[in-house]
Order: C-alpha cells, then structure tokens, then sequence
C-alpha cells in the first residue's frame, strides 16, 4: 500500500513529463515535404527558391505559343486540333476554352511575390550578400512584370494580387483592375528591375572566386531581359522614345550579345539546335529531358508518335517564306528560315519544325536528327537579339528616324543572306512599319510572337493590319464571322474564365 | 522512433497514477472477474455464458450494448477461402463485402453500414490480437488496377473469432479510426491439458464461371469490311488501307497471318488450382499455454501463370508468471508471393479485357507457310492492340510481401478486480513489386518499347497500450466495470521507386539492365504520423436486466491541424433486459433485451501532412527549385460520426432475431475547397459537408430441426439509404473520369453515375426530333438520348442520375443440414439495387472501330424501320452513340449460391481411426449458381482505384466457380 502511494508520487512528476511530451509529439514532423516555417534560412533555401519562381515559367509556354499564334495568320488548327483550338482560331473563345485559364501567369507572381516576403530571412554570407539580394528583388519585379504583361496583353483589364497567397484564409476575391492602371504600374516595377539587376549572373565557386555563368544570363532577369520587355512594353502603350532608350540597354551589353554575323551559311538554325550558346539569344525558357522536364510543343506541332498534329502552318507562313516579303519585288526565298528550318513539309501537311528538330533540313528527305517523340525539351525564346532589333527599328520608325530603321531591319535579313528591303527613307511610315512586321513574321515564325505584333499595331490605330493578317488565313465561309468579331476591338482580348468568375467573386465577367 | 520513448514512460505513469487513486478508494471484495472469464467455445446460437472477443474488455453476449456481431471458428474455417476478408460476405448484417477480383491474392471491398465519406479512407480498421494492422491498399501499384490485399496475409485457419463493431458506443472506443466500422480478429491461442494436432488441407480447382460470347473470324471480318464499306469506301480501298490478307488471298505472304480462328479468351485462360495445408499444435499446462500454426497456400489463377502463394506461421503463448502476473505474447510471419496481370481500363494490357477486343482471324505467333507456330509471337496488329498471348506469357509482373506481426502484453492483477495491463505491438509490412513489360507484342506507350520498374513499400507501425480495469459487483446486484487506458501509436512509411526503358533487347528485364540514362524515373516518399490517445469505458448493470455504458476517447494526432490538434469520442448506451423482468419469467422468450446507444467516432484517413502548408520541389533546367506547392489548412480535422442506434435483441425457443435501426450522420467530410486562379493554387484540403446513411439490420437464426435430422440456418439481410446532406457552397461536384462521370449533390447518394439517359433506338430518320450538341446529327439508328430539359437539343443539361454503385438491400442466408455423421451446408449472398457500368461491354458494342465485337451487334439496326435496341454501326461514331450513358448501366443484382458443402465427421472412437482424435472430409463447390440480369462475366464488381464508383467493370476477373475436396485430421 505505501509503497504504490510512493510510487504515484513519481507518477504524478511522470504526468508532468508527458503532457509535454505529447505537445512536442504531435508536432508533425516532416520526412519527404519542408513546412513552410521551416524554409527560408540559407543561402541554399533562397537560391532554390529563385528557381522555383523560373520553373513556374514552363507552363506559360503552352499558353504564349497558342495564344500568340493560333488567333493570327500563321498557323492553322490541325487533324488533331481540340475545340479549344478551334475556337482561337475562329475568334468565338468562349468562357470554358482552357486558354483563358490564366494561373500558369498568376502561379508565377504568387511564387515572386512569396520569394519577395522572405528575402530578408536568407542569412547573409559570402554566396548571399546584398548584392545578391538586390539582383533577385529585381529578377521578382521583373518577372512578375512579364506575368502581368502578358495578362494585359491577352486580357486587358486583369487583377493585380499585392502580396503571397500563404495560407487557406488568404484572400483570393481580387477585381480586374484598368489595363493602363496595370500597365503603368508594369512600367513602375521594371524601372525598379533595371535598377536592381545585373548585367550577368555571377556565383561564387567553392574557392569563394567569382564566376560568370554564360547560361545562366540567358535563363534569368539580367539587365538585357529586363529591358529587352521594357522595350515591348513601351512600345505597346506606343512610347517610342522609351522603347529605344530600352533597347539602347540592349545593345550596351555588346560584348555579350549582338546579332550573329556566322549564319549565311544555314547556320540559322543554331538558334533552335543548341540552348543558351547563341549570341543572339537573350532570354530562354529551359527544359531538359534528362529530369523529365518536358514541354507541350511537341505534342501540339508533331505529327509523329509523340504529337498529334494540333497546330500546323498556315499556307500564308509557308507562301511568305517561298516568296519573300513584297508581292511586287519578287525575292528569292527565305533559304535559311523557310523550309527545313521553320518548317518541314510531308505528304500530307506542312509542320512546324524548329521545336522537333535538331539539325535543318538542308534537302527533303534526308536524314536529319530530330528529337525522339516523347522528349519535348526544346527551349522556348522569351526574347531574342533579332526581336529587339526589329523592335527597336520599329520605335525608330515612328520617331522618324526611318534611316536607322532600315538599317536595322536590313541587318537582320543580311545576317541570313536576304536582300535589303526595296524600301527607302523617303517611304511611309506605315510601309516600313509593314515591312518590320513581315520581318518579324519570318524570323520569329511559331513564337508566339505573331498575334502580339498585330495587336500592338492594331492598338496603335491600324486595325485594319490585324484584320487583314487573320483573315487572309481565315477559310472563306468563316470570314465574315472573324471579320464580324475583329471590327470590336474588345474581342481582341480573351473572356475571363467560367471557373475564375465562379471562384472569384470579385471579378465580374466582361460585358 | 527516438520520440516513442517519453510517451511510453509517460504511458506508464498514468497507469501507476490512476492504479494509485483507485486503491485509496478500492475496498477489498471478492473480485467478479469470474463473470467475465473466458467463453467456452462459441457455439453456433449465442449464449448467455458466451463473451465477445473485444479489444479492450471482454465482455458476456447477454451484457452487450451495442450493434456487435461475432463470427467463430465454425463460420470461418474449413471454409476453404484463401483471404479472411473475403470470408465476410454474407455473413453480417450491414456488412457488404465486395470482391475486387477473382485473380488470386486478390481482396474485398468492406463497408459497414454504407459510406459515409467523399475523400478520405473507406476502410475498417482492422485490429489482429489488439494490433492494428495494415489493410489500405496502396496507390499506384505496378499491376495496374490490381489488388495487392495486405489482409491476404493473414491465415483465416489462424482465427478463432472475429468481432464486427458497428454501433457508435462501441465505435467510439477507437476515437477517430472508428467510423468506418472495426473489425477485430483473435487468433488462436493454446489450450491447457489436452495438446492437439489438428492437420487440415483442401486442393481443389477453379474455373472461369462464364466466356463473353464474341463474333468468330468470319463474323468479325464481315463486320469490318461492313463498318468500312459503310463509311464509303470501296472494297478495294478497304483492301489497300487495311491489309491485303484481309481477305483470302492464299498467295499473299501474310494470308496465314490473318487467316486464323482465334479464341483468345479460351487462350489467356486456363484452370485454376488451388491447394492448402495447414498444421495446427495447441497445448500447454496451468502454468503455459501455446498454439503453433504453419500455413501453406498455392493458388494459380484462370488468368495463364497469374498466381498466389503464402507461407504463414504464428506463435501463441500466453504464460501465467505468478499469481497475479501474465504474460502473453504472439508473433507471426507471413510471406506472401503473387504474379498478377493489370485489371482495369487497360485495353492493350488486361489481358481478359484485351481478349475479347483482339481481332479473331489474328493468331498467337507467327507461322510457317504450313500454319504452324513458330516460336516467335506476332507482333502488335493492324488496330494496335496487344497480343494477349504476349502479356501471359512475356509480362513479368510479380510482388511478395514480408508481414510481422508481433504482439507481447503483460497482465498484472494490482487486487482482486483490479488488473493492469500494458502492451507493445508492432507490425512490419513491406512489399516489394517489380514488373517488366517487353518489346514484342505489345502495344508502346510514348514510344517506349520496353520497361522494368520497381517499387518497395515499408509500413512499420509500432503501438503501445495500457489499460487499468477494474470489476466489481456490489451486494449481487450492482455489477461495475470500469477501464481507463492510454495509447500511442506510430506509423512509419516509407517508399521507393524507380523505372528503367529500353534495356537492349527482352531479354534484359532488370532495371539496371540498361544504361544510366535510361532510368526512366526514381523516386521515394516517406511520412510518418502519431496518434496519441486517452480512453475510458464504463459499464454499469443492475440485477442483469438494465445495462449502461459510458465511452470516451480523446485522440491527439500530427495528421490534425495545429487549431484541432484533438479529438473527442464521447458515446452513451443502454439496454433493457426484459426477459430478466419477473413478468417475463417463465415466458417462451428466453432472451429479450432493448438496446440503444448514442455517440461519435471519428475517420483520420486525411493524409498524413495535409494540415501543413508545404514547399514542395519545383527544378527549373534540373537546377533545384522549390515553390510553395501545398496549402495547409490548420484547421483540418477528422470527420466526425455520429450514431444513433436502436436495437433489439430477442430468442423465442429455437429461434433468434436481432434488429437494428440506425442514423449515422458524417460531418466536416476532408473535401477540396477550389480556389481561383488569381490565388496560385487549385484548391486546397479542408472539412466541409456531410453525409447521413441511415439502416435497418435482421438477422435470424433458429434451429428449425433438431434430432436425428438436424437443421439449423441463418439469415442476414440490411438495408441502407446514402444521403450527402451538405456540401461547399451548396454546389454539386462532378468529377470526371475519363469515359465516365459521377455526380455529388446534395439530397443524393455519393457516387452517382452522370450520364445520359438512353431510351432506344431511332427506328428512322423521321423518329429523330432532337439536335445533337456534340457531333454529327442523329439519324435512323442512332440512340434515342433522353432531352431532359425538352429545349430540342441533346447537350450536357440532358445529364442525370444514370446509377450508383452501393446496393439498397443485401445479405446473406446460410442453411446447415446434419445427419448422422453428415452434414450439408448451403450458403447464398445476394445484392439488390445496384449498378454496374459495363465499360467492356460498352467497347464490346461500339461499333465504331476495329476492336473484335460482342456477337450482339447482329442485331443492330441496319435500315430504315428496324425496330432493335442495337444502334447502327458507325465508324468513329461522330454522333456519340457510344458516349457515357444509361445504355452501359447495368442492374448488377444478383443472388448467389456462394458455397454448398457436403461433409463427412468419421465418428469418433472408430476403430480404424483409433490414431486420430477427430477426422472430417467435406467436398465444396463455390459460386457454383448465380442469379442475376448483369451482362458482363460477374456482377459482383469492384474497383480497387475507385472509391466510390467502384461498379466499374472493365472485364475484371470474376469470382471464380471452385470445386474443392478437404480433410481435417485431428492427432
């Protein structure tokens, strides 16, 4: 009897112990997932999160390829196209289409906006200075930037999320917000951007040395991307000065990039065979097949076992690469950027080529590597030296400087063995602006670029170009449709998506 | 495992605090334990001497207060049924037992008492001996659709009784694991005195019950070359797009290729065998007690070279150390070893479903000009399928699982009445898959033509429990039963994977048979969780005839949310003992007794890191990278259950019944709550919702005849109704799975199949009144879809509740005849008012491609005024005839002649079998008879992938008919 009375005396220090015992012990703890309390220490953990912000760039690949060509005149859907398709290229998207679903974007400012917040919990050392933290503040505003541009680009009038989405109780309910509102603050954080980024990617090695990283540069927000969007920006919202101020910054960095004096051979083609070791590449979007880092391109231009045909040339892309840029000069044809290079032709259809090849087609039928059906990594062109250029050009143009316009636009074609332009300062604006456009049409075929040059020139009170452009590829008995939807410039925008309005009740559908 | 420590020592301290406050108020009586000591066999009426085998109490039938069903020795051995779970069919009311598939090692899909959950886990807990063990299937499993049953592992000649727990009072008990039901499960243990050697073993065969008639060579060629010529194509162009030996062309060099008559059903299948052996020691003395078990079992299935082996062992030994101290302790290890074959929606890989696809002029291997077989297989044919004969014969698709069970409890009797009890358990369980699937014959996936992969998968789940009970019965009348107790428990997985392509050549069918950069994927996962608990559970009895009992849990676990880190189990019940009433004395009801309880139980199958948000990695060019991928809702929690049971209990001469009445509502049901885009997230997990199932329970059982002529049966039939009662918003949720879709809507079942409702066949192009949404118009042929909101057009509004998969009325009914020393024994389960969606069937009646047709199609409508249920034929039905809707939605009811056995006991003392103590052979036959409407090979279909609308049939095995000769030999 005495004895168990001790020994409940024990037992009483014993319940002590345990009820601290169990708090501690019902802490989950983690084994293959990092609770978001625990992240953000090291260097390690801000440097993996950066990456993770740039991963966040491979889904909008899918998006700016479809979005930026299948509504314009290069393209055209496919055996194997989707309703989706169908309904881009016809100009009647509807609510549902899954083009309209817009988080791929927003999924990148939220991972910025969340690198941004816990910046200053990276213990600072050697590999993390501040220095380092400004670089990466100004790669968030820069990509962030680029999100909401190209949301203002295909939406017009969007929400602007301010802070991290980090817990189920955050708010989601955000209204669309003006386009120019949107823009101008674009325009806000990029010049921020500019201030904070450098002009290459430097890291420490393990002997503390610093070292360049040439592929890094063309992967990240460095000075040269930064205002090589700056330079799309403004030229959007038509600020032509700021636009070639820009892209002066461009062209500042020279040693690091310029237009690529070796391609009059074919060489052309190295732009899409090799990642990140051109000249003239600026910005990529990297995938990999050896970590399964794959992207759709292939699957939609394809035509064999790994894709389905979804989105083919148009005859309009393939005519302007077999006849030059004029219908009344007749140019010999675009050798290097046409066939075997942009595309490829078969029995039955024309494809896109240059996200399945990796060598040009130097005649038909001859063997040439391409990638294996299921390994999709091609690398996808944010911006490149030649965009720039003829952006650049394009500014120039409508600042009246016409001369160093066509220098510019006929450097571009030398560099691939074209003749100049039969255009001269004494002509219009409009036609060396027409001439830029073609230009841009041949050298960045299938990037996504193509709707956005029309939009823009459409913006700047010439919507008849747009019109023109799509329906030149638009089938005759849906021609008066397409024209109908493109006379109200609201349809050049898409609708806000079914499941967004549903979800968001802030966000009223458009009109 | 570092952390266990501090929790067991503190485990212990409360058993020593609470001993310490009882035995200042104890009073030293003679202890009534006695009243609760052990049963003496169980029989096959209740009776009031016999106890229910419970975890944490045992306790007399005649006591019980709550919906608890018991099956002993007698219902579960000699049953010839390799897997326990499966031995479950029919057997319980509300119990509805499911099989997954007929291949073997397959299990059973349990539910007690309805579903009463969206996303979170469906499975009883199960509990061995007091040990939880692992019964959810894993995700993702190499054999597709396949089911890999870790309760395969456990030997059914093992068990003594198992105890099905449905009601909330005795739910509560196990807190926040018990809402899907409990099922406990007792093995054996020794015996003192007598030792025994009991031998028993059966072998028996097993067939497929039935073929899915299929068009034959002629019949099939006929038909194509009809579906081609009928989308306007010459026969010469038929000729050149299809192949030239399409047609018999004897001087073509592939005329022997497609100039066979092919029964690939008959050629994947084969007949089963199965063979068991079983030896059985049990003995001991006053002081020690031990039963010894080795179990051997060898099933090769229907399905060519698919196959199921164990080998078992248990060790029972419970040790009397002093007075007032004992030991028990069980260990068993089971290894388990299965070749399987992918089930499910796999056309080019399961091989039955593939069967009946595959062209029929097309033959197994390639031949010589003579026709015979040479050694190499064809290879995938003119409309990508499979050959089925390279999946049975070149697909390598094995797994084993490793389980340890092992179980050691100490007894210590602190006074008379009062005894402690502290236990530790664990069970291991790792299973380790591997697969090859070749190059030849088989249809590639992304262009890769060959794969070897691997998974190894290890659950180790350790628990420690302690109970103090304490038992009294004051002035004879007053009967008390009081325990408090503690637990923890600590589940440890663990998972790896990887997969290699493209080794050089078929012969190389290891993963590292190929170069480093031909690792296709390697990946592993690891989590853990603890759940810490606290318990109580009182009972009261006056004068055994009014009964009360209080139990309450309290469970702590890291899978809650930091917000609800507990939960609380509370749960009531009382019973009234009418029979124990003087004016019912002497009456003809030897037993009547009223019954309620009220209460809560819990379901924490809701992941084990979901509360929590988390980074998650995110590589960018294989740099490492990471987001914030997952968002944690810190207020998550476990689905709460709460129970209203009504019961009666009654026994009028020979005869039995039990009756309940139930209402169980499921609130805070795990759902996703969709979060808009603008957010960076899809959606995250939270409770949000609810569901009511509410039920009636029979069961009978009467000796009808006694005597010479003997004659006793038993009958179960439960009725249940699902209802969700809220969901997020209000809104309904339709998921989609590909070919077909469910809907989940307030005032509705869960898992409602979505589709359209087909009323016939246009009989001509005038019939049709309605335009087609999606597609090309409808015409004379085309299937009559029903326009449910009369708006002229067929689009997705048409969509409506087409069936679901949970049946309205089920059970079972047993009838058992003896005399003189035979016995005959026919058991019968039956289903009503479920629905299948015959998805093979729905590929079997396409009529749009070029896969091999169900013989029905003969009677399609071929012109204008036919009047048929069967459309036109249409290639690549651009009208969607063969879109998801009523006419693949099958009634599955079904009633079953499950086993009829004929046994023959040698009597005892005989003289030529003077060595043997006992002696039994019996002949069985299972599945030998089955009534039902259903189309496809089985009605009895569930989907091991899908929860809810797990009557998905995509020609899964079906339950095997087995004629099975056994003998039990007692030494």
């Amino acid at each position: 009897m005495k004895n168990i009375l001790n020994k409940s005396r024990y037992a009483l220090a014993g319940l002590a112990l345990a009820c601290c015992a169990s708090c501690s012990l019902l802490e989950p703890k983690a084994e293959d997932v990092i609770f978001q309390e625990d992240y953000f220490k090291t260097y390690h953990d801000g440097n993996a999160a950066l990456w993770g912000v740039y991963s966040g760039l491979q889904a909008w690949v899918e998006p700016m390829f479809v979005l930026g060509e299948m509504r314009a005149d290069q393209v055209e859907a496919g055996p194997g196209a989707t309703a989706d398709l169908l309904e881009l290229a016809e100009h009647r998207v509807t609510a549902t289409n899954r083009y309209t679903d817009w988080s791929p974007y927003y999924d990148v400012i939220n991972r910025a906006n969340y690198l941004l917040e816990n910046l200053d919990k990276i213990e600072k050392s050697p590999f993390f200075t501040q220095a380092h933290e400004d670089q990466y503040r100004g790669e968030m505003y820069f990509l962030k930037s680029m999100a909401y541009f190209r949301l203002v680009q295909d939406f017009g009038d969007v929400p602007m999320v301010p802070q991290a989405i980090t817990h189920v109780n955050a708010n989601t309910a955000y209204p669309a917000v003006s386009q120019e509102v949107v823009l101008d603050s674009i325009e806000a954080s990029l010049n921020k951007a500019a201030l904070l980024v450098t002009p290459a990617i430097t890291e420490l090695n393990s002997s503390l040395a610093t070292v360049t990283h040439a592929s890094l540069t063309r992967m990240r927000g460095v000075v040269a991307s930064v205002n090589a969007l700056r330079t799309e920006v403004y030229l959007y919202r038509n600020k032509y000065a700021e636009a070639n101020e820009a892209a002066q910054l461009v062209y500042n960095n020279s040693g690091s990039y310029a237009l690529s004096n070796n391609f009059s051979n074919g060489n052309w083609f190295n732009l899409f065979k090799n990642k990140f070791q051109n000249l003239e590449s600026i910005m990529e979007v990297a995938f990999t097949y050896a970590s399964r880092e794959t992207n759709s391109l292939q699957r939609l231009t394809s035509a064999d076992a790994g894709g389905q045909a979804m989105v083919l040339p148009s005859l309009v892309a393939v005519n302007r690469f077999r006849t030059g840029n004029t219908p009344t000069a007749a140019i010999k044809r675009d050798r290097f950027r046409g066939y075997g290079a942009s595309y490829d032709s078969t029995a039955s259809h024309y494809l896109i080529y240059k996200y399945t090849g990796l060598d040009r087609i130097t005649s038909p039928g001859a063997e040439v590597a391409r990638r294996k059906p299921y390994e999709s990594d091609a690398n996808w062109y944010l911006y490149r030296f030649s965009d720039v250029q003829l952006m650049r050009a394009e500014a120039l143009n409508r600042l009246g400087n016409k001369s160093q316009a066509l220098t510019y636009l006929n450097a571009v074609r030398s560099r691939v063995s074209l003749a100049a332009v039969p255009l001269t300062a004494a002509a219009s604006t409009e036609a060396i602006e027409d001439a830029i456009l073609q230009e841009r049409a041949l050298e960045l075929a299938f990037e996504g670029k193509r709707w956005y040059d029309l939009l823009r020139i459409a913006r700047r009170g010439r919507p008849e170009v747009l019109r023109a452009a799509v329906l030149s590829r638009v089938p005759a008995e849906k021609k008066a449709a397409v024209a109908a939807a493109l006379a109200n410039p609201d349809r050049w925008y898409l609708p806000y998506n079914a499941r967004e309005l549903q979800l968001n009740p802030a966000l009223k559908a458009k009109p | 495992m570092k952390r266990v420590k501090l929790p067991l020592l503190s485990s212990f301290c409360l058993l020593l605090i609470t001993c310490g406050a009882l035995q200042a108020n104890a009073q030293y009586q003679a202890g009534s334990a006695a009243a609760l000591a052990d049963s003496t066999g169980s029989q096959d009426m209740p009776q009031a001497g016999a106890a229910y085998h419970l975890h944490y109490i045992k306790q007399a039938r005649k006591d019980a207060l709550g919906a608890v069903d018991q099956l002993s020795e007698q219902h579960l051995q000699g049953q010839a049924s390799p897997a326990v779970d499966a031995l479950l069919q029919g057997k319980v009311a509300g119990l509805r037992a499911t099989g997954y598939s007929g291949a073997p090692g397959s299990g059973t899909l349990i539910r007690i008492r309805g579903n009463s959950t969206l996303r979170a886990g469906t499975t009883p807990l199960y509990i061995v001996d007091g040990i939880p063990v692992a019964a959810a299937r894993y995700q993702h499993t190499l054999t597709k659709s396949a089911d890999i049953n870790p309760l395969a592992d456990i030997n059914p000649e093992d068990i003594e009784s198992i105890t099905i727990l449905k009601d909330a009072h005795a739910t509560a008990l196990y807190g926040a694991r018990g809402a899907n039901g409990v099922i406990l499960i007792k093995t054996t243990s020794g015996t003192s005195g007598k030792t025994y050697l009991d031998f028993t073993g059966y072998t028996g065969i097993q067939q497929m019950p039935s073929q899915l008639p299929v068009l034959k060579a002629d019949d099939y060629r006929a038909f194509i070359l009809a579906k081609e010529q009928s989308r306007g194509l010459s026969e010469e162009q038929v000729r050149q797009n299809l192949y030239p030996a399409f047609y018999n062309d004897a001087s073509h060099p592939d005329f022997q290729r497609y100039n066979n008559q092919s029964d690939w059903q008959d050629m994947v299948l084969e007949r089963g065998t199965v063979n068991a052996a079983n030896l059985k020691l049990k003995g001991g003395d006053a002081l020690a007690k031990y039963a010894f078990n080795v179990g051997y079992i060898k099933q090769n299935g229907v399905v060519t070279d698919t196959k199921f082996e164990r080998f078992n062992t248990r060790f029972n030994l419970d040790y009397k150390v002093s007075r007032k101290l004992r030991f028990f302790n069980s260990i068993s290890y089971t290894r388990s070893d299965r070749k399987m074959q992918d089930e499910g929606n796999s056309p080019n890989t399961n091989p039955l479903l593939l069967a009946t696809l595959k062209a029929p002029f097309l033959a197994s291997h390639r031949q010589d000009p003579e026709g015979k077989n040479l050694s190499r297989l064809d290879s995938v044919d003119f409309a990508n399928r499979s050959n089925p004969i390279a999946l049975t014969t070149r697909v390598n698709s094995v797994n084993n699982t490793n389980h340890i069970l092992g179980n050691i409890y100490a007894e210590y009797d602190f006074l008379p009445g009062l005894t402690g009890k502290v236990s530790l358990s664990a069970d291991y369980f790792r299973l380790r898959e591997s697969k090859f699937s070749p190059s030849v014959g088989i249809t590639q996936v992304r262009n890769i033509q060959r794969y070897a992969a691997e998974n190894n998968n290890v659950d180790l789940l350790a628990q420690n429990e302690n109970t103090l009970t304490y038992t009294k019965k004051i002035g004879g009348v007053h009967a008390f039963t009081g325990m408090a107790g503690n637990a923890l428990v600590y589940l440890d997985r663990q998972l790896k994977s990887a997969r290699s392509i493209n080794s050089p050549s078929d012969e190389f069918s290891s993963i590292s048979s190929t170069s480093a950069a031909n690792i296709d994927s390697a990946g592993s996962s690891a989590s853990n969780y603890v759940l810490a608990s606290y318990f109580t559970s009182l009972h009261y009895g006056y004068a055994d005839k009014y009964l009360l009992g209080f139990n309450l849990r309290a469970d702590g676990s890291t899978r809650f949310g930091d917000n609800n880190r507990w939960a609380w189990f509370p749960a009531v019940a009382a019973a009234w003992r009418l029979s124990a009433e003087p004016f019912l004395a002497g009456s003809r009801l030897s037993e009547l007794k009223l019954r309620t309880s009220y209460g809560r139980s819990g379901n924490h199958e809701i992941g084990n890191y979901a509360s929590k948000s988390a980074i998650v990695a995110a590589n960018s060019f294989n740099f490492p990278g990471v987001r914030l991928g997952i968002l944690g809702d810190p207020n998550l929690k476990w689905e709460t259950t709460t129970q209203l049971d009504l019961g009666l209990d009654a026994a009028l001469g020979r005869l039995s019944f039990s009756l309940d009445l139930y209402t169980k509502n499921t609130r805070d049901l795990l759902n996703f709550i969709y979060t808009p885009g603008v957010s960076g997230f899809h959606h995250y997990l939270t409770n949000s919702g609810s569901v009511r199932n509410r039920g009636v329970e029979f069961g009978a059982e009467g000796r009808i005849l006694t005597g010479a002529l003997s004659w006793t049966t038993n009958f179960n039939v439960a009725y249940n109704q699902n209802e969700v009662t809220a969901l997020p918003g209000g809104e309904s949720q339709v998921d989609d799975y590909g070919s077909f879709q469910s809907i989940t809507q307030v005032g509705h079942a869960i898992g409602n199949f979505y589709g359209y409702k087909a009323l016939g066949v246009y009989a001509s192009d005038a019939d049709v009144k309605v335009t087609n949404a999606y597609g090309a118009p409808f015409k004379g042929g085309d299937i009559i879809f029903q326009d449910v909101n009369f708006d002229g057009v067929i689009d997705e509004r048409d969509k409506k509740v087409i069936g679901n998969s949970s049946p309205d009325v089920f059970g079972g009914f047993g009838n058992t005849f003896a005399f003189r020393n035979f016995d005959l024994n026919l058991f019968f389960d039956f289903s009503y008012g479920n629905q299948v969606y015959n998805a093979q069937r729905a590929q079997l009646e396409a009529m749009s491609g070029y896969d091999n047709q169900s013989t029905a199609i003969q009677g399609r409508w071929q012109k204008a005024g036919d009047q048929t249920a069967m459309p036109r034929m249409l290639h690549g039905d651009a009208v969607g005839n063969t879109r998801f809707s009523s006419r693949w939605i099958e009634d599955a009811s079904y009633t079953r002649l499950k086993a009829l056995t004929l046994g023959y006991t040698v009597p005892e003392g005989s003289a030529r079998f003077r060595v043997l103590q006992g002696a039994r052979i019996y002949a069985t036959a299972q599945n030998l008879l089955t009534l039902t409407g259903y189309k496809g090979y089985d009605p009895e279909v569930a989907n091991v992938s899908l929860g809810h609308l797990y009557g998905v049939d995509y020609g899964s095995v079906p339950q095997l008919r087995s004629f099975i000769l056994g003998v039990r030999l007692a030494l």
